[in-house]
C-alpha cells in the first residue's frame, strides 16, 4: 500500500485526508513542521503532499526536504490557492517530480495527479536500482577479469624465463610469439582497467582536500616527457598557483588524460606547446583549460569524442575510453567539459568544476 | 610490488615466506620467481586459510621458526583474507608478531583500509609481470643480508 505524508502550513488537512482515504492511500498527517521533517528523516514515503497559502513557501519547504538522505526521489504534490506557476522550481536540485494543484480542486483531478506521481516514483526507483546494479556489475566484472589477465602476462614471463637459455631458431621464434601474446594480454588489461575506471568514475564518494594544481600538472608533464622522449615539448601554465579544494585523484586523472592525449596526437617533428590554465568564472565554479598545438580533431569526430570506445582514427594506441572517463569524472564533480579544435592547429579542452567551499568540508 | 623501507624484517635466512591464495597458477608463478631470485628463505604455499592456520598452530606448538612474512590473498572461498589475518593475530604465539600483509588483485580503497584496520603490516597489489615478483624476492634477500 502506498504511503503518503501530508503537511499543511495552516494545519488544515482534513480535505486531503478524505481524498487519500478514498484512493486507498495510507498517510501520516504531520501537524507541525518539526514532526514533518522528523518523519521524513525516519521513514520512506511514496508521496509528499504540501498544502500552503503560497508557492514560495512550498518551494522553500522542498529545499529543506532536499537536504535529507531519505525520500530524495519522493514526488511532491502541492496545493495552493490560485494559479500554479512553478516560479521557484528551478531552485530545486533534487530529481523528484513536483506538481502543483490549485485549490479548490476536483477529486478527479487530485486522483489523476496522485496516481501519475506514484507511478512515476515507481518507475524512477526501478531505473535507479537497475543503474546501480549495472554499475556494480561493471565494477566487479572488470575487477574479476584482472586476475586471470595478470596470470597470463606473468606466466608468459615464466615461460620466457624457462627457455631463455635455449638456443636455436625455434626458441627464438617461440620467444617472439610469446611477446605477441603478452602484447595482447597487455591490451586486454588496459581495456579492463579503463572499463573499471569508466564504470567506477562518479561511483566513489568524492574525497575533498587541498590540491595544488600547478604542482600536480608539473608532475604529470614531467612524467609524460619521460614517456615520450622523442617529442620535444614545453608547457606554459597560468593561474594554477592557487590551492584548489577538490578531489585529487579525479583531478589528476583528468589532467593526466588530457595532457597525455596532447602528446599522443602531437604533430610529427613539431615542438608540442601546451598551455594549461585555470580561472574562477564565478564564486561557484572554476574553469580549467588544456590547450595544445597538435593534430586537432576533425569536425565529424568532435561530437562523438566523449563517447566510450571511440578513438581518434589516426591512433592505434589506447582503448578509446580516455575522454569518456574524463567526461564522467567531470560530470561527477558537477562540471561540464567541451572542446574547440582545428585540424592541424590544435585542440583546447575546457572543463568547469564546482568550487567546494570551506564550509562544505568536514574538518 | 615492493615492501616499504620502514617495514622491519626478521633477519633469519631460514625463516619461511608463507603465502595463502586459492589461485594455484598465481602460486606457481610466484614460486618460479622465488626460486630464480636465489633467496635462501624457503617459500611455502597454502590454498586455503584453514591450511595456513593449521600449519601456524603446529609451529607454535613445536616452537618452530616464525615465518619471515605471510602473504595473504583477500578473495578466497571459505575463510577470506581478512578472516585469515584476524585468526593469525589471535594465535598470539609469535614475538614479535608475525609480519602479515595482503597480496591481492583488489585496488578497492575499502579493501586497503580494511586491511590496515585489521592490523596488516602492508598491502601489495598483484603485479602483471614476472619481473616484479623477481624484484620483490631480491629486495627481501638484500634486506636480510
Amino acid at each position: 500500500m502506498d504511503q503518503a505524508i501530508i503537511f499543511s502550513t495552516h494545519n488544515y488537512t482534513l480535505g486531503i485526508a478524505k481524498r487519500l482515504d478514498a484512493l486507498d492511500i495510507a498517510y501520516e498527517d504531520a501537524l507541525e513542521r518539526e514532526t514533518f521533517f522528523k518523519l521524513l528523516q525516519q521513514k520512506n514515503f511514496d508521496l509528499i503532499i504540501l498544502d500552503s497559502s503560497n508557492e514560495k513557501e512550498i518551494f522553500s519547504l522542498i529545499s529543506e526536504i532536499d537536504k535529507f538522505e531519505k525520500n530524495e526521489t519522493s514526488p511532491v504534490l502541492f496545493l495552493v490557492p490560485g494559479k500554479v506557476n512553478y516560479e521557484h522550481k528551478l531552485e530545486i536540485l533534487s530529481p523528484r517530480s513536483i506538481i502543483g494543484l490549485s485549490k479548490p480542486f476536483e477529486p478527479k483531478e487530485f486522483k489523476n495527479i496522485t496516481s501519475f506521481l506514484l507511478e512515476k516514483k515507481d518507475q524512477n526507483d526501478k531505473l535507479l536500482s537497475t543503474l546501480v546494479d549495472l554499475q556494480q556489475f561493471a565494477v566487479m566484472a572488470s575487477h574479476d577479469l584482472k586476475s586471470p589477465i595478470k596470470n597470463i602476462s606473468s606466466y608468459i614471463d615464466l615461460i620466457k624465463d624457462k627457455i631463455s637459455n635455449e638456443k636455436g631458431a625455434v626458441f627464438k621464434e617461440l620467444g617472439e610469439d610469446l611477446d605477441l601474446i603478452r602484447d595482447e594480454a597487455n591490451r586486454m588489461s588496459e581495456f579492463v582497467t579503463d572499463l573499471f575506471q569508466f564504470s567506477s568514475a562518479g561511483f566513489s564518494e568524492p574525497k575533498i582536500e587541498q590540491v595544488n594544481i600547478g604542482k600536480l600538472v608539473d608532475g604529470i608533464f614531467i612524467r609524460l616527457q619521460n614517456s615520450f622522449p622523442e617529442i620535444p615539448s614545453r608547457i606554459l601554465t597560468e593561474g594554477l598557483n592557487k590551492v584548489f579544494m577538490g578531489d585529487r585523484t579525479k583531478l589528476e586523472h583528468i589532467f593526466q588524460n588530457l595532457i597525455e592525449n596532447a602528446f599522443k596526437y602531437s604533430n610529427d617533428g613539431k615542438e608540442l606547446c601546451l598551455k594549461v590554465g585555470a580561472s574562477e568564472i564565478n564564486s561557484w565554479a572554476t574553469e580549467f583549460s588544456v590547450e595544445d598545438n597538435g593534430q586537432g580533431i576533425p569536425v565529424n569526430e568532435i561530437e562523438s569524442i566523449f563517447l566510450p570506445f571511440r578513438q581518434g582514427a589516426r591512433s592505434k594506441q589506447g582503448t578509446g575510453m580516455g575522454l569518456a572517463i574524463v567526461k564522467k569524472l567531470v560530470d561527477s564533480q558537477n562540471g561540464s567539459i567541451y572542446v574547440e579544435s582545428k585540424v592541424g592547429r590544435g585542440s583546447k579542452f575546457k572543463f568547469t568544476i564546482a568550487n567546494v567551499l570551506d564550509r562544505d568540508i568536514d574538518l | 610490488m615492493k615492501l616499504l623501507d620502514d617495514i622491519k624484517l626478521p633477519t633469519s635466512k631460514s625463516a619461511p615466506i608463507l603465502q595463502v591464495d586459492d589461485d594455484s597458477i598465481h602460486l606457481k608463478i610466484v614460486k618460479h620467481f622465488h626460486h630464480k631470485s636465489g633467496i635462501s628463505n624457503p617459500y611455502l604455499t597454502f590454498l586455503s586459510g584453514d591450511e595456513l592456520i593449521v600449519y601456524l598452530k603446529k609451529i607454535c606448538e613445536d616452537n618452530g621458526e616464525a615465518p619471515l612474512l605471510i602473504l595473504i590473498d583477500i578473495n578466497m572461498p571459505g575463510r577470506n583474507g581478512f578472516e585469515v589475518l584476524k585468526s593469525i593475530r589471535e594465535l598470539n604465539c609469535f614475538r614479535p608478531e608475525a609480519l602479515c600483509g595482503m597480496l591481492s588483485s583488489s585496488e578497492f580503497d575499502e579493501d586497503i583500509e580494511k586491511s590496515k584496520r585489521l592490523g596488516a603490516d602492508f598491502y601489495l597489489t598483484k603485479p602483471d609481470n614476472g619481473g616484479d615478483y623477481l624484484d620483490f624476492f631480491i629486495d627481501l634477500a638484500s634486506r636480510i643480508n
